[in-house]
C-alpha cells in the first residue's frame, strides 16, 4: 500500500476527514450526545466522539484528567489502538466510551505490576515498530501503517515476533472487556437484560440477534 | 414480625432453651425448627448482621456502576482476601460476604496447601453458595460399611427421607423427577429448561449410557413459586444468575430469605452478632454443656450465654474449633471427645477434573436469560460394575452455552469485522466437571496451632490435607471420561482438564465434611445417628462436620435434613427430660 503522507493518519483528523455519515442521523446524535454526557465527555460536538475522547487523552497537563498509570502518551496510544480494534460503526466504538481510560484505570487498580509492565512493554514495542519502520511512533502513522503494523502484531509476522501475539490477546482482552462492560458495549452493541424474569432454553437467532453481554 | 431492636441482643441474663452458633444453611434450619417447636433460642453468629435486600450492596448493579467493573482492587484482594479470591463467586459485587483472610488466618503445611472458603455475616455461606441441592441414597449411607472406608453411618436412607421432604417444601427446590435409584426424587418444583444443543446431547448421552442419564441440576431457586413462598415474601427466580450478590426477590434460599424471617415470626428468637464463640461451657457434675462463651468481635469483650442444649452450626470446620478449644479436666483434648477422633477424617470433594469441547452447528438457536443452574450427570461409578482403579464415584455437571466478547481476546484480527463478529452469538461449547467423592481418611485432620492465635487471641486452626490414592485415580477418570463421553457426543476440539492440587487446593468445592463424625460406636465417633455427642448428651452438631462420608452430591441439602431432624429429637428429649 502506498504511503499517502502521515498529514491524514492521525484519527484526530481521520475524524475531520471523513464525515460520519450518522451525524446526519439527528436521533443517532442525540443518541451520542446523551451516552458522552454518560461518559463523562465533555463537549461531544459535530465531529463526535473520537475528538472529544482522544483531545482528553492527549491534552496538555491540567485541562484533562490525568491517567491513573499509564503517561499520556501511552493512554494517548492505548486510545488509537482502542479505536482500531473496536471501532465505531452503527453503535460507538471504544473509544467513544473512553475504553483507553477505563483499561489505565483496572490496570492500575486490578492488575499487579507484571501485568502492568507486561502492557507498557507492549505499548513500547508497537511504538518501537513503527519507530524502525517508518521513523515515526504509532499514533502519528497513517491509518494504513496503522493498520498493516496490527496485522503483523495479530499474526505474529514482522517486524513483531511471535511472543507479541501474547501481547496483543491481552490488548484485545482489556479493551474488549472495557467496552463491552460499558453501558453502550453492553447495552446498544450487545443485547443487555438486567432481570430477564425467567430463563427461555430456546430462542430462534433472527438478523437482528446480538450476543448476550451478560 | 418484631423491629431489629428487640430480637437483636448483646449482654443478658437470660437462660435460654437452646443456644445455635452459626446462622447460615444449618443455623438457619436449627434456629426455626426450635423456635417453632416453643424453644426460646439464641442464635449466635461472629460476623455482622446482615438485612435482606437492604444489605445486598452489590445487587442490581450493572457493570458500568461498578468501580472496577466487577474486578477487585488487586492490592484488596491480596492482601485481605488471598484464599478467599480462589472461590468462583468472589468478586467486586459479593466481596462484603467472603470473611477477611488477614483478620482470621489459619494454618497448613508448606507442601499442603488447603482454601477455606468462609461467610462471616449473618446468613453465613447460605448468602453465595451454589444451591445444587441433591438427595443422598443408600449407595452412600452404606458405602462406609461396605468398603470399609470410614466407619458405618448410624443412619440410612429411610432415617433422613421424610426430613428431606420438610426441608425441600420450605426451602423451594427446582427439579425434574427422574426415578433414579443413585439420585431418590424429592419435592419439587418445575424444572429449569435445557437449551437446544444441551436437550440434543441429552438425548444421545441417556441412549448410550443408560442407566445413567442427563438430568437439569436440582436447584434452590424458585423457578416456579408455591402459594406458601409468596406468602412468605418470596418471588420466582428472574434468571439473574447473580444469587451470590444477594436476592431480594428471596428467589433462591438462604438464611434471609427463608429460615430466618420463619423462626423470628415465632417471636422466640434472639440473635447476638459479632460474637465470636470461644468454647462450649461444660459443666462436669452434670455432664452437660451449659451455654457459650464468646469474644465480642468489636470490644473483644467476653461474655456468656446460657442454655439447656447446644446445637453447632457453625460449618464443619468452625464447629470442630470450638469443640476443640472447649477443654475441661473431664475433656482435655476437645470437648466430647473422648474418641479421639475429634478434627479427623476431613473431606471435600474432588474437583477441578473434566473436559469441554465445541458444538458444531444450532447457529439459529439461542437462549433467553441466566439460568441459575446446569446439566448434571449422577454417578455412574461403582453402581452396578466395579471400577478396577478406585471405589466410590463422581458426578459430572456443566453444560452447553455460546461464546460471547469474553472469549474476544483469542478471537483473530480487529476493527469493524471483529466488532461485527463479535455482535452475533458466538459457537457453541459444551463442557462436562466432575464432583466427586473423597475417602475419609484419619490423616487428613485439623487442629489447633500450638503457638499462633489471632488478633481476638483464638488459636488458629491448622488444616492438613491431601488427596490419597482412590482420590487422584478418581480425579484422573473424571478428566478422562468427560474426554471420552464429549467425543462420543461429536464434540469437535475436545480437551481433558485436570488441574493441579497447588493449581486446585482441596477445600475449593466448599464442601468440607466430617471432623466431629456420628457413628454407631462413641469409641469411634463423636456423634450419634441424632447428631448428638455421644459424650454430652445435650450437645449436638448438625452441620457438615457431622459427616461420616462425603458421598458425591452437593451437601447442603442434607445438612439440612439432618439439622431439622436432629432439632426436633433434640425437643422430643428435652419434653421427655432426658437432656
Amino acid at each position: 500500500m502506498s504511503e499517502t503522507g502521515d498529514r491524514t493518519g492521525d484519527p484526530i483528523r481521520r475524524g475531520l476527514a471523513e464525515p460520519d455519515p450518522a451525524s446526519a442521523n439527528p436521533m443517532r446524535r442525540t443518541t451520542l450526545l446523551r451516552l458522552a454526557a454518560l461518559c463523562g465527555l465533555a463537549g461531544a460536538g459535530e465531529l463526535g466522539f473520537n475528538v472529544d475522547a482522544l483531545a482528553a487523552a492527549s491534552a496538555p497537563k491540567g485541562a484533562a484528567a490525568a491517567p491513573e498509570l499509564l503517561t499520556r502518551d501511552e493512554l494517548r496510544l492505548t486510545g488509537v489502538l482502542a479505536d482500531l480494534i473496536i471501532p465505531r460503526t452503527d453503535t460507538p466504538g471504544a473509544l467513544d466510551v473512553g475504553a483507553h481510560r477505563t483499561v489505565d484505570h483496572l490496570l492500575k487498580v486490578c492488575a499487579l505490576e507484571p501485568a502492568q509492565a507486561a502492557y507498557r512493554a507492549g505499548l513500547a514495542r508497537i511504538d518501537a515498530a513503527a519507530q524502525a519502520q517508518h521513523g515515526k511512533r504509532f499514533v502519528a502513522l497513517t491509518a494504513a501503517r496503522q493498520v498493516a503494523l496490527l496485522q503483523a502484531l495479530d499474526a505474529g509476522g514482522a517486524p513483531f515476533a511471535p511472543p507479541d501475539q501474547g501481547f496483543f490477546r491481552q490488548l484485545k482482552g482489556y479493551v474488549a472487556f472495557a467496552y463491552y462492560t460499558s453501558e453502550a458495549g453492553a447495552s446498544q452493541e450487545l443485547a443487555y437484560l438486567a432481570v430477564p424474569g425467567g430463563f427461555k432454553g430456546d430462542v430462534k437467532v433472527t438478523r437482528s440477534t446480538h450476543t448476550w453481554a451478560i | 414480625m418484631e423491629t431489629k431492636q428487640t430480637f437483636y441482643i448483646k449482654s443478658t441474663p437470660e437462660r435460654f432453651d437452646a443456644i445455635v452458633v452459626g446462622s447460615g444453611i444449618t443455623g438457619g434450619w436449627a434456629a426455626k425448627e426450635l423456635t417453632e417447636r416453643g424453644l426460646k433460642t439464641l442464635m449466635v453468629e461472629r460476623g455482622r448482621p446482615v438485612e435482606h435486600g437492604v444489605d445486598y450492596i452489590g445487587e442490581n448493579r450493572d457493570p458500568w456502576t461498578m468501580p472496577n467493573r466487577g474486578k477487585v482492587d488487586a492490592r484488596v484482594a491480596e492482601e485481605q482476601f488471598s484464599i478467599q479470591r480462589q472461590c468462583y463467586a468472589f468478586d467486586e459485587h459479593t466481596k462484603q460476604f467472603f470473611n477477611n483472610d488477614r483478620d482470621m488466618p489459619y494454618s497448613t503445611p508448606d507442601n499442603r496447601p488447603f482454601s477455606w472458603i468462609r461467610g462471616n455475616q449473618l446468613g453465613g455461606k447460605s448468602l453465595m453458595w451454589a444451591r445444587q441441592s441433591y438427595r443422598w441414597s443408600d449407595l452412600d449411607f452404606e458405602a462406609n460399611l461396605k468398603d470399609g472406608h470410614g466407619v458405618d453411618w448410624p443412619i440410612r436412607y429411610a432415617d433422613l427421607a421424610p426430613w428431606y421432604s420438610h426441608v425441600e417444601r420450605h426451602v423451594g427446590i427446582s427439579g425434574s423427577k427422574e426415578g433414579l435409584a443413585v439420585l431418590p426424587d424429592g419435592e419439587f418444583l418445575a424444572p429449569f429448561e435445557f437449551n437446544a444443543v444441551e436437550a440434543a446431547l441429552k438425548q444421545k448421552f441417556d441412549a448410550k449410557y443408560a442407566p445413567a442419564r442427563m438430568i437439569i441440576g436440582r436447584t434452590a431457586n424458585l423457578n416456579t413459586a408455591a402459594d406458601h413462598h409468596l406468602a412468605e415474601g418470596r418471588a420466582p427466580c428472574q434468571a439473574r444468575s447473580q444469587c451470590h450478590r444477594g436476592c431480594s426477590f428471596g428467589a433462591y434460599f438462604s438464611t434471609q430469605s427463608s429460615t430466618l424471617p420463619a423462626a423470628l415470626k415465632t417471636g422466640r428468637l434472639r440473635i447476638a452478632t459479632d460474637s465470636i464463640v470461644h468454647s462450649v461451657l461444660y459443666d462436669p457434675k452434670t455432664n452437660r454443656a451449659t451455654g457459650v462463651r464468646v469474644i465480642d468481635a468489636e470490644t473483644m469483650e467476653t461474655r456468656e450465654y446460657h442454655a439447656r442444649v447446644v446445637i453447632l452450626c457453625a460449618s464443619t470446620l468452625g464447629s470442630t474449633a470450638v469443640l476443640l478449644n472447649s477443654t475441661s479436666a473431664a475433656f482435655p483434648n476437645g470437648l466430647a471427645n473422648s474418641s479421639g477422633v475429634l478434627g479427623h477424617y476431613l473431606t471435600d470433594h474432588l474437583w477441578a477434573a473434566g473436559a469441554d469441547g465445541r458444538v458444531e452447528g444450532f447457529e439459529d438457536h439461542y437462549y433467553q436469560g441466566r439460568r441459575p443452574t446446569a446439566p448434571y450427570i449422577p454417578r455412574f461409578r461403582n453402581v452396578v460394575d466395579k471400577h478396577p482403579d478406585f471405589v466410590r464415584g463422581y458426578a459430572l455437571a456443566g453444560g452447553a452455552a455460546r461464546e460471547g466478547w469474553q472469549s474476544a481476546a483469542y478471537k483473530p484480527g480487529f476493527g469493524k469485522d471483529y466488532k461485527a463478529m463479535i455482535r452475533k452469538p458466538g459457537p457453541w461449547r459444551f463442557g462436562l466437571g466432575g464432583q466427586g467423592e473423597m475417602l475419609p481418611r484419619y490423616e487428613n485432620s485439623v487442629s489447633l496451632h500450638p503457638t499462633k492465635k489471632d488478633k481476638w487471641g483464638m488459636p488458629l486452626l491448622h488444616v492438613d490435607v491431601s488427596h490419597g490414592d482412590n482420590d487422584r485415580k478418581m480425579r484422573k477418570d473424571m478428566a478422562d471420561t468427560a474426554a471420552n463421553i464429549l467425543e462420543y457426543l461429536g464434540l469437535k476440539d475436545v480437551k481433558a482438564k485436570m488441574a493441579t492440587e497447588e493449581e486446585y487446593p482441596p477445600g475449593l468445592a466448599i464442601h468440607e465434611m466430617g471432623t466431629a463424625r456420628m457413628g454407631r460406636d462413641p469409641k469411634t465417633s463423636i456423634l450419634n445417628g441424632w447428631n448428638q455427642a455421644h459424650d454430652v448428651p445435650n450437645l449436638f452438631v448438625t452441620d457438615g462436620a457431622s459427616m461420616a462420608s462425603g458421598a458425591w452430591q452437593n451437601p447442603s441439602l442434607t445438612f439440612m435434613a439432618l439439622t431439622a431432624r436432629a432439632c426436633a429429637y433434640a425437643v422430643d428429649q428435652m419434653k421427655a427430660g432426658t437432656i
